[in-house]
C-alpha cells in the first residue's frame, strides 16, 4: 500500500528533525485513526474507555508487518497528541462557528445543535494542561491513554517505565481531572 | 498552587491511596497539622466511601463526544461512496459532496451524514426525513437516492444538485420580477406536492433552497419536516426547530404547524424576492407586508428597477400570506400559486385587504379581553375565594369582627358561586370571554342585590374595580370605586382603600384633578387611622404625588415622594419596592424640570433596584427604562440609551409578545435613537414594526399616529417626501379621528406635512396650509409655544423678507434650552442663512448646531450632515471657499450613505461639488 511508505518515511524523516513531516503524518493518519476510534469507542456500551490498543491496530494497518519498537513508541505519541489536537480545533472551530465566524451554504436545522456534544472536549484539553503542571507524567499517560487508545502495558513501553507506575499515575491523573471538571 | 507542594501532592496521594479508609483518615489527619491546605487538595482526590466506582468516565464521555462530533475527513469511504468535499454542517450533521464509481459510472451525489448515531432523537429524525423524502418526486425537490449506515453512522444520499444559494442567484443575475415570481411559483408548487403527500417542510427558508442553472429552485433539506397526522398531538412539544426568521406566529408560539406554515414561509420568500431582503428585520419582528414600499426605497438597484411593477395586489398576496391566523392565510400553496398566476394574467387577485371592522373586533377582543390579563384576572378571583374560605373558617371561632368578616366572605362567596353557576357554558369554555364576562356580571349583581351590609358590599365594589384596573379598563374600575363610596362605608381604612384605587384610575384616565381630590381624601384618612409613618401613607404620597405632578406643580410633587421615601426608609425591614419606586418618581420629576443627568441617575438607580428586586424583563423594571433610555439620549449617552432601548424591545417581545401597544411603543422609541445617530434603515424597520403593531392591536391610538409620524419624519429625513407624505397623511388621519381636530397632537401633524408638501411643490401651490396651521396652531396653543413658533417660523420661511430679528431672537432662545430643541434650532438657522441678506453670524450657528448634533447624536448624524450641508451653500454664496470645502467634506461623510438616492440634498450636494470644482478651475 502507498500509504504505508509514506508512513515510514515520513517517520524517519521526522526522527531526523524535519518538523513538516508531522505534518505529512497527520494527513496521512488523521482518517484512519478517527475511523477506528470512533468505531472502537462507539462499540463500547459504557462510555468508560477501556485502553486498547487502537493506534497499535492503525499502527499495524498502515506499516504493515514487524515495526522497530523506537518507532512504535515515537509514532505512539505523535498520535496521541495529534488526535488530541485534531479534537480540539474542531471544537475551536465549531465555537467559532456558532458564534457565527463562518458562512455555511447548507443548514441542516442549526437549532438542534446539541451544545453539551461540543463543550466537553475544550474544558478537557484545558484541564489536561493544568494536569502537566501538576504532574506531567500523568498528563502524559492520560493522553496516551484516552487519545491514543494504548493499553496501560503500550503506555509503559511507550514512556519506557513499569507498568505499576503507568497504573499510579493513570490513577492520580483520573482523580486529579475528575476533580478539575467538576469545579 | 504552589510549585514545591506538587510532588508532594502526588506522593502522598500515591501512599494514601492505598490505605484502608481508617488508616488513611487517621494519616489524614495527623498530615493536617503540618498542611492542612494539602491535606484539603487530597480530599478532594481521594476516593470517598460513600461513592461507588460506577461513575461514568468525565475524561472517557468527553472524548467520544467529541469523536461523535468531528465531522469524518475528506477522501473516506462511506459505504460505497467516497467523500470529496464538506458541503454544509449544522445541527444534525454534515452534508458531503461524494461520489460513487459503480459500472464504471462516476455519479455525484450530497451524502448526508447523521451526527450523534445511536441517540434516539437523531434516529428519530433521520427515519423520518428518510421516509419524507422516498415519498416526494418532484423536479424541484432534491432527489432521494439512497440510505444507508457504515461504521455505526446513518446516512442518506440525495442528487447533488450544482446549483447556487437564492442570495448569490439574485445578486449575479440580477433576474427580472417575471423570473423571480416564477421560481416563487415552482417552488410553492413543490411544497404543494409535498403538502398532497402528507408532507409539511416547516423550515422553508432561502437557505434551504438552491437555484439550477435554467432559474429553476430545487428545494433541499427535509430534515425537520412532518409527516401530516404522523404526531400524536399534532403540535411541536421537542426543542424548537425552525429558524426564527422564517418561522410562523404558531411556531413561535408553540401551536400546531399545519399547510398553513409553509404558506407563510412562502409568503416571506415572496417578499424577499420582492425587495432583496427579509421581510423581518430581526428574528423576531412583525414580518413587512408592503412589499411595493419597500423596493421602491431599495438600496439594490436590481431591486428599484422592477419596483414600480410591484402593485399594491402584490403587497395584498403577500399580506394574505402572512397573516397571523393560520386559518386566514391561502388554504394552501396551490392557493398562492393561483392567486400569483391570476395576477401575472392581470387578473383581480383574491387577497383582499382587511377589513377596518374586522381589525377593530380583533382589537377590542385582545385590548379588553387579552389572554394573558383575563388569565390574571381568573387568577385573582380563584384566590380572593380562597382567602374568603379561610376568613370563614376562622370566624366560626371568632368573635364579632371575624364574624364580620365572614359575613364579607359569604357574600363575596355567593355573588362568585352565582356567577359560575350563571355561566353560560359556551361562553366559560372561551377563557377570554369569561373573566370579563363574570366580573360583567359581578358588577352588574352588585347593582341589583345589596347584602343589608354597606362595608360588605363596598368591599366588593373595591374587589371588582381593583379586578377591572388589572384588565385594564381604568373607566369601569373607576366607577366601580365611586360606586363603593357612594355607599358611605363606615370603615376608614375601606374607605381610604377605595379612594387610593380611585385616584389611581383617574390618573390613568388623566382626570387628574379628581385623582388629586381623592387621593387627599386616601391621604388624610391614612394618616389619621395608621399615623404619619406607615407604608400605606406613603403609597397614598405616591399616588397624590403623581397627579400633582402630571397638573405641572413639580416642587409639590417632589415633597411628597421625599415624604414617602423617607417613611420607605423607615419601615423595618425598609420597603424596597417602595423605594424604588420613589426612585423613578424622582427621576421623573428631574426629568421634568429639564435636569437631565440627575434624572438619569435616578432611573438608573431605579432599573437597578428593580432589576435586583423582581427581573430586567419585569413589567415595573421597564416602566423606568424608557425613561431612562430617553434622558441617557438627553445627555447625549445616545448609544447606551440605544442599547438599553434594545434590551427593553427585547424583553417587551418577550413578556408582552408581538401585540401589545408595550412593544410597539419601545420599538418606535429605539426608531427614534437609531434615527438620531444616523442608523435610518434600522430606525425605517423600528418604526415600521411599531406600526405594525399599533395598527393590529389598535387602529386608532395615539400610538399608531405617533409611529406613522416617526415612520414620516424617517422617510423625510432621509429625502424620500413622497413616501414620507404618505406616512404624515396617514398620521394626521388617525389623529384627527383619536384627538379631534383641534388637539395638539393632530396640528402636529398637519404642520409636519404642510411642511414636506411645501419642500415637494414649493411655496407656490402648498404655501398656503402654512398660515393656516401657523394660525390655528397660535389659537389653540397660545403664541408662546415652541410648536407655534415652528409654524410661524414655516411662514417667514416663505416670506420675501423673513423677520431676520425674531428667528435670530427664538434661535437663542432655544440654544439656551439644550439638547432636545436641536432639530428645532437646525430649521431657524437654515432659514437665517437661506434668507436674502445672510451674515457672518449665520456661519457660526450652522457650525456650533453641526458639532451639538455630532456630540449628541454621534458622527452620523444625519441632521448634522445636513446642517454642514446648508453651510457649505451658505459659504458658497458668501464667497468662502474654505469653509465650503470642509463643510461639504462632512456632509460627504454621511450623506450619500444616509439618504434615499433621488433625494433633494443629495442633488444640492453633487451639485454643489460640481460648482466647488468650477470655482476652483476658474480661480
Amino acid at each position: 500500500m502507498q500509504a504505508s511508505d509514506n508512513i515510514t518515511q515520513c517517520l524517519q524523516r521526522w526522527k531526523a528533525g524535519d518538523r513538516q513531516a508531522l505534518n505529512e503524518l497527520a494527513g496521512l493518519v488523521q482518517g484512519q485513526l478517527r475511523e477506528l476510534a470512533a468505531v472502537r469507542l462507539r462499540s463500547e456500551q459504557q462510555v468508560t474507555l477501556q485502553p486498547t490498543a487502537l493506534v497499535n491496530e492503525a499502527m499495524l494497518r498502515l506499516l504493515g508487518g514487524e515495526v522497530d519498537w523506537r518507532d512504535r513508541a515515537h509514532f505512539f505519541a505523535f498520535a496521541a497528541l495529534h488526535m488530541r489536537s485534531v479534537l480540539v480545533d474542531q471544537a475551536r472551530a465549531r465555537d467559532s462557528l456558532r458564534r457565527g465566524g463562518a458562512q455555511v451554504q447548507v443548514t441542516l436545522g442549526e437549532d438542534l445543535v446539541d451544545p453539551s456534544a461540543d463543550l466537553g472536549i475544550l474544558e478537557l484539553h484545558q484541564a489536561l494542561e493544568g494536569l502537566a503542571n501538576v504532574d506531567a507524567q500523568a498528563a502524559k499517560v492520560i493522553e496516551l491513554s484516552y487519545f491514543g487508545g494504548l493499553a496501560r502495558e503500550e503506555v509503559a513501553e511507550a514512556l519506557g517505565c513499569s507498568v505499576s507506575s503507568v497504573f499510579r499515575a493513570l490513577r492520580f491523573g483520573q482523580a486529579w481531572l475528575r476533580q478539575a471538571l467538576k469545579e | 498552587m504552589s510549585a514545591h507542594a506538587e510532588p508532594q501532592l502526588r506522593e502522598s496521594f500515591d501512599y494514601l491511596v492505598e490505605l484502608a479508609p481508617e488508616a488513611r483518615e487517621s494519616a489524614l489527619a495527623e498530615l493536617a497539622l503540618l498542611h492542612p491546605e494539602l491535606v484539603e487538595q487530597l480530599r478532594k482526590l481521594l476516593p470517598s466511601g460513600k461513592t461507588s466506582g460506577a461513575t461514568e468516565d468525565p475524561i472517557g464521555g468527553r472524548v467520544l463526544r467529541s469523536l461523535d462530533s468531528a465531522p469524518p475527513a475528506q477522501g473516506q469511504q462511506i459505504g460505497p461512496y467516497q467523500l470529496l468535499r464538506l458541503l454544509g454542517a449544522g445541527g444534525m450533521g454534515w452534508v458531503y459532496l461524494a461520489e460513487r464509481y459503480a459500472d464504471g459510472v462516476r455519479q455525484q451525489v450530497a451524502l448526508k451524514l447523521v451526527r450523534g448515531a445511536g441517540r434516539a432523537a437523531a434516529d428519530d429524525l433521520f427515519q423520518r426525513e428518510r421516509m419524507v423524502l422516498a415519498s416526494l418526486h418532484h423536479p424541484n425537490i432534491a432527489r432521494f437516492l439512497d440510505a444507508g449506515s457504515a461504521d455505526g453512522r446513518r446516512y442518506l444520499v440525495m442528487e447533488y444538485v450544482d446549483g447556487q444559494t437564492v442570495q448569490s442567484w439574485l445578486e449575479q443575475h440580477q433576474p427580472s420580477l417575471q423570473q423571480r415570481l416564477d421560481l416563487l411559483i415552482a417552488l410553492a408548487q413543490a411544497v404543494d406536492h409535498a403538502h398532497a403527500n402528507l408532507v409539511v417542510h416547516r423550515d422553508l427558508k432561502p437557505a434551504n433552497l438552491l437555484v439550477r442553472r435554467d432559474h429553476s429552485p430545487v428545494l433541499l433539506d427535509f430534515g425537520i419536516a412532518k409527516l401530516i397526522g404522523t404526531e400524536a398531538s399534532e403540535r411541536i412539544t421537542s426543542t424548537r426547530v425552525y429558524t426564527p426568521t422564517y418561522a410562523a406566529p404558531e411556531q413561535i408560539a408553540g401551536r400546531a404547524v399545519t399547510v398553513a406554515t409553509d404558506v407563510h414561509a412562502l409568503g416571506l420568500m415572496l417578499f424577499e424576492l420582492l425587495c432583496g431582503v427579509p421581510a423581518r428585520g430581526k428574528d423576531d419582528a412583525a414580518p413587512r407586508t408592503q412589499a411595493s414600499q419597500v423596493a421602491r426605497s431599495s438600496e439594490l438597484p436590481w431591486v428599484r428597477r422592477d419596483a414600480s411593477g410591484i402593485k399594491i395586489e402584490l403587497d395584498r398576496i403577500v399580506a394574505m400570506a402572512l397573516r397571523e391566523e393560520p386559518e386566514r392565510r391561502y388554504r394552501s400553496a396551490a392557493d398562492l400559486v393561483a392567486d400569483l398566476k391570476r395576477w401575472q394574467r392581470g387578473l383581480p387577485v383574491l387577497a383582499m385587504p382587511d377589513s377596518v371592522a374586522y381589525r377593530s373586533r380583533k382589537w377590542l377582543r385582545r385590548h379588553r379581553w387579552g389572554v394573558a390579563v383575563a388569565a390574571a384576572a381568573l387568577v385573582a378571583t380563584v384566590f380572593f375565594i380562597v382567602q374568603l374560605q379561610t376568613a370563614l373558617q376562622r370566624a366560626q371561632l371568632a368573635e364579632r369582627e371575624a364574624e364580620r368578616k365572614a359575613q364579607t366572605a359569604q357574600a363575596v362567596a355567593e355573588l362568585m358561586t352565582d356567577l359560575f353557576e350563571g355561566a353560560d357554558p359556551r361562553i366559560a369554555r372561551n377563557a377570554e370571554l369569561s373573566a370579563r364576562a363574570l366580573l360583567e356580571r359581578g358588577a352588574e349583581r352588585l347593582g341589583r342585590h345589596r347584602s343589608g351590609d354597606v362595608g360588605i358590599d363596598a368591599q366588593l365594589r373595591l374587589t371588582v374595580g381593583v379586578l377591572f384596573a388589572q384588565i385594564g379598563d381604568p373607566d369601569v374600575a373607576a366607577a366601580q370605586f365611586q360606586a363603593g363610596l357612594a355607599l358611605a362605608p363606615s370603615e376608614p381604612l375601606l374607605k381610604a382603600e377605595l379612594l387610593h384605587e380611585q385616584a389611581r384610575a383617574l390618573s390613568t384616565l388623566e382626570r387628574n384633578p379628581e385623582a388629586e381630590a381623592s387621593a387627599r381624601a386616601a391621604l388624610a384618612l391614612r394618616e389619621t387611622h395608621l399615623g404619619r409613618n406607615g407604608a400605606a401613607v406613603a403609597h397614598a404620597l405616591q399616588s397624590l404625588g403623581v397627579a400633582v405632578q402630571k397638573q405641572g406643580r413639580g416642587d409639590e410633587a417632589e415633597a411628597l415622594f421625599l415624604r414617602a421615601q423617607k417613611i420607605f426608609a423607615a419601615q423595618r425591614p425598609p420597603d424596597l419596592e417602595g423605594l424604588a419606586a420613589v426612585r423613578h418618581n424622582l427621576g421623573w420629576i428631574a426629568q421634568r424640570r429639564g435636569e437631565l443627568a440627575l434624572a438619569s441617575q435616578q432611573y438608573q438607580q431605579a432599573v437597578d433596584e428593580k432589576t435586583a428586586l423582581y427581573s430586567a424583563e419585569d413589567p415595573r423594571t421597564m416602566v423606568s427604562m424608557m425613561p431612562l433610555a430617553q434622558t441617557l439620549a438627553g445627555i447625549g449617552e445616545i448609544n447606551s440609551a440605544i442599547e438599553l432601548l434594545e434590551q427593553l424591545v427585547a424583553g417587551r417581545r418577550k413578556t408582552n409578545g408581538l401585540d401589545s401597544l408595550e412593544t410597539g411603543i419601545a420599538s418606535n422609541e429605539l426608531g427614534v435613537l437609531k434615527m438620531l445617530r444616523g442608523d435610518l434603515v434600522e430606525a425605517l424597520a423600528l418604526c415600521q414594526a411599531a406600526a405594525d403593531i399599533a395598527a393590529r392591536v389598535s387602529p386608532e391610538s395615539g400610538e399608531h399616529a405617533r409611529a406613522l409620524n416617526q415612520l414620516g419624519t424617517v422617510q423625510e429625513l432621509r429625502g424620500d417626501l413622497v413616501t414620507a407624505e404618505g406616512h404624515y397623511r396617514r398620521s394626521l388621519a388617525v389623529r384627527r379621528l383619536t384627538f379631534g381636530a383641534d388637539d395638539v397632537n393632530t396640528l402636529r401633524a398637519e404642520h409636519n406635512l404642510c411642511r414636506v408638501l411645501i419642500t415637494r411643490e414649493g411655496a407656490a401651490s402648498a404655501g398656503a396650509c402654512a398660515l393656516t396651521v401657523y394660525q390655528r396652531r397660535n389659537t389653540v396653543l397660545g403664541a408662546a409655544n415652541p410648536e407655534t413658533d415652528d409654524s410661524r417660523a414655516m411662514v417667514e420661511g416663505l416670506s420675501a423678507a423673513p423677520d431676520r430679528a425674531w428667528l435670530v431672537e427664538r434661535f437663542e432662545h432655544y440654544r439656551g434650552l439644550g439638547s432636545t430643541h436641536l432639530t428645532r434650532n437646525v430649521r431657524f438657522a437654515t432659514l437665517l442663512a437661506a434668507s436674502k441678506e445672510p451674515s457672518a453670524d449665520d456661519f457660526e450657528r450652522l457650525a456650533s448646531l453641526a458639532d451639538a448634533l455630532r456630540k449628541f447624536h454621534g458622527e452620523k448624524s444625519v441632521n448634522a450632515a445636513l446642517t454642514e450641508l446648508r453651510l457649505a451653500q451658505l459659504a458658497r454664496r458668501l464667497s468662502r471657499p474654505e469653509i465650503m470645502a470642509s463643510a461639504l467634506a462632512r456632509a460627504e461623510r454621511v450623506l450619500p450613505a444616509a439618504l434615499a438616492p433621488m433625494s433633494l440634498p443629495l442633488k444640492e450636494l453633487l451639485e454643489l461639488r460640481a460648482l466647488a470644482g468650477s470655482d476652483r478651475r476658474g480661480q
